[in-house]
């Protein structure tokens, strides 16, 4: 077979498939990356997805794709001296956030370690349930820290994953091919991997979500927490914030100073997890009391 | 403060009727008063000011700027005065004469600290050693809270009660560091009270049951493996 024979029957096999009705997956194929769009494709991408999903869920969707707000940079604290280890966070952001129920995916772990050590590599996140907290324990939960200096981002061989103007890790699950490397690279622990396609119950979907955040995935690319992108960039509050029943979880624009966030880190004692890293984490861990 | 003084003007009349028709009059002005005392949100400017009158103002103004969900007493027994009668001052004179009619009705507050035994006692009162109910409750009218200063405040300002004691607590409250919010980081949120998560009667936090455990990988496909559990 020449050149000229290879070219043709390429084409016409495209053509054909897309006489075949599998135009759609063509172009989402075709699709550009996220931050290359223009307007009129970002919508064409997002009504495609709606489509799709009231295929599979039977739920209209709301796809949103917010920019970043103006002057504003999140940040996260998280009062180690009240955390009980519930896990309340943990099921809210599986709620909240479409993650699959079967395989099991959660973005929040809780680790649970000795009172005085301070060794991630002795802590245990499979601590069963009970009441809590247990004495002699203390607990920590660890998500997506949203490094200022992401060595994730910086592994990523297609550019599926970026830092947005506010501080916020995102992934594109369109262009993410599902290497792995960022998740070899974070320190934190804090991605996961879809092995199998995941499964949500239709009645537990939330369609409220966002492009880059809480819109279903597909088997084979990498998710993580977004701060609750759909939600912070409207105002609210996210789910894991609203959701702590000892209210250890602080939310807020570090560039305010009058902010809860700032706050904290003016008037508490904080830390960043592996600050020797140089990571440079927007999530500060502190002690209230 | 117009209440106040047609209350008081009108009392001092009917004071030199009989006073078993007094009783009567004042029986069915009494049904009337649970309704009026929940519409009265002014009701702290009934009591003379604090001390210092402009300090008490300064920090009501403070106060102002926090909005909070209901009070969960609210959903209880509310409104206290349903059953503890406001005490007017033409009924307690009353009382210490010995009418017998109005003191079926109305019982005068006893202050002496003691251990309930007829009403409230699922409450278990375990704050601080010295604890009595009218530490925190106003004497005369139940439906509100009172200050060390005398101040009467609603229950959604709680928070000042609890402010006096917890002061360092009270100011981490106050910017956010203490305590739940839900809402918006931008724009407006609800600061929950400290009785919502505390109870004021005896505030320690209880422990909680915790979530189920992430399931812990395993190799081979998921659902073959679960199949086989």
């Amino acid at each position: 077979m020449d050149r000229r024979n290879f070219i043709k029957g390429a084409a016409s096999t495209l053509a054909a498939l897309a006489l075949a009705g599998c135009n759609e997956q063509v172009e989402e194929y075709l699709q550009q990356h996220f931050v290359e769009m223009s307007k009129e494709e970002l919508d064409e991408a997002r009504e495609r997805l709606k489509k799709k999903y009231r295929q599979k869920f039977g739920v209209d969707f709301k796809i949103g794709a917010e920019p970043a707000l103006p002057e504003v940079l999140f940040s996260y604290g998280l009062d180690l001296s009240r955390c009980i280890g519930c896990r309340r966070c943990v099921y809210a952001c599986v709620q909240e956030n479409n993650q699959s129920r079967k395989p099991q995916i959660q973005w929040i772990r809780v680790v649970r370690m000795e009172n005085g050590s301070m060794d991630l590599e002795e802590s245990d996140h499979y601590y069963e349930g009970g009441m809590v907290p247990k004495e002699g324990y203390y607990t920590m939960p660890i998500q997506c820290q949203q490094c200022e200096n992401p060595p994730c981002v910086k592994v990523c061989p297609t550019k599926a994953t970026w830092q947005e103007p506010d501080g916020i890790v995102v992934v594109d699950y369109n262009w993410c091919i599902g290497c792995r490397y960022c998740m070899a690279a974070c320190p934190y622990w804090a991605r996961r991997f879809n092995f199998s396609e995941p499964h949500i119950p239709k009645e537990e979907i939330n369609p409220n979500t966002h492009y880059l955040g809480n819109r279903p995935r597909m088997r084979g690319v990498v998710e993580k927490c977004t701060f609750c992108i759909q939600r912070t960039r409207k105002g609210r509050y996210p789910a894991c914030v609203e959701a702590c029943p000892v209210g250890a979880r602080k939310f807020g624009n570090i560039l305010d100073p009058d902010s809860e966030i700032s706050k904290v880190i003016e008037t508490k004692r904080v830390f960043r997890l592996k600050s020797e890293l140089n990571t440079q984490p927007k999530f500060y861990y502190f002690f209230s009391i | 403060m117009p209440n106040l003084t047609t209350e008081i003007g009108r009392q001092r009349p009917i004071s030199k009727i009989y006073p078993y028709g007094m009783a009567v009059i004042l029986f069915f002005f009494f049904l009337c008063i649970p309704t009026a005392g929940m519409s009265e949100t002014e009701g702290a400017e009934h009591v003379p000011l604090p001390i210092d009158e402009q300090a008490a103002k300064s920090t009501d103004k403070e106060s102002e700027q926090y909005s909070v969900p209901p009070p969960l007493v609210y959903q209880g027994l509310f409104p206290c005065q349903a059953c503890h009668r406001r005490d007017v001052r033409g009924v307690s004179s009353q009382l210490e004469k010995g009418n017998e009619f109005l003191g079926k009705y109305i019982r005068k507050p006893d202050p002496k600290p003691r251990i309930l035994v007829k009403m409230h006692r699922n409450i278990n009162l375990r704050h601080a050693e010295w604890h009595w109910c009218l530490n925190c409750h106003d004497q005369d009218e139940r439906n509100y809270l009172r200050l060390i200063t005398g101040e009467k405040i609603p229950f959604e300002k709680s928070y000042r009660l609890c402010g006096q004691c917890h002061g360092s607590i009270y100011r981490d409250w106050k910017i956010g560091i203490h305590g739940r919010r839900v809402g918006n980081w931008k724009g407006k949120k609800l600061y929950l009270l400290c009785s919502h998560c505390h109870d004021p009667h005896s505030p320690k936090f209880r422990k909680l049951p915790a979530e189920d455990p992430p399931r812990p990988p395993h190799y081979g496909r998921w659902d073959v493996v679960e199949h086989e559990e």
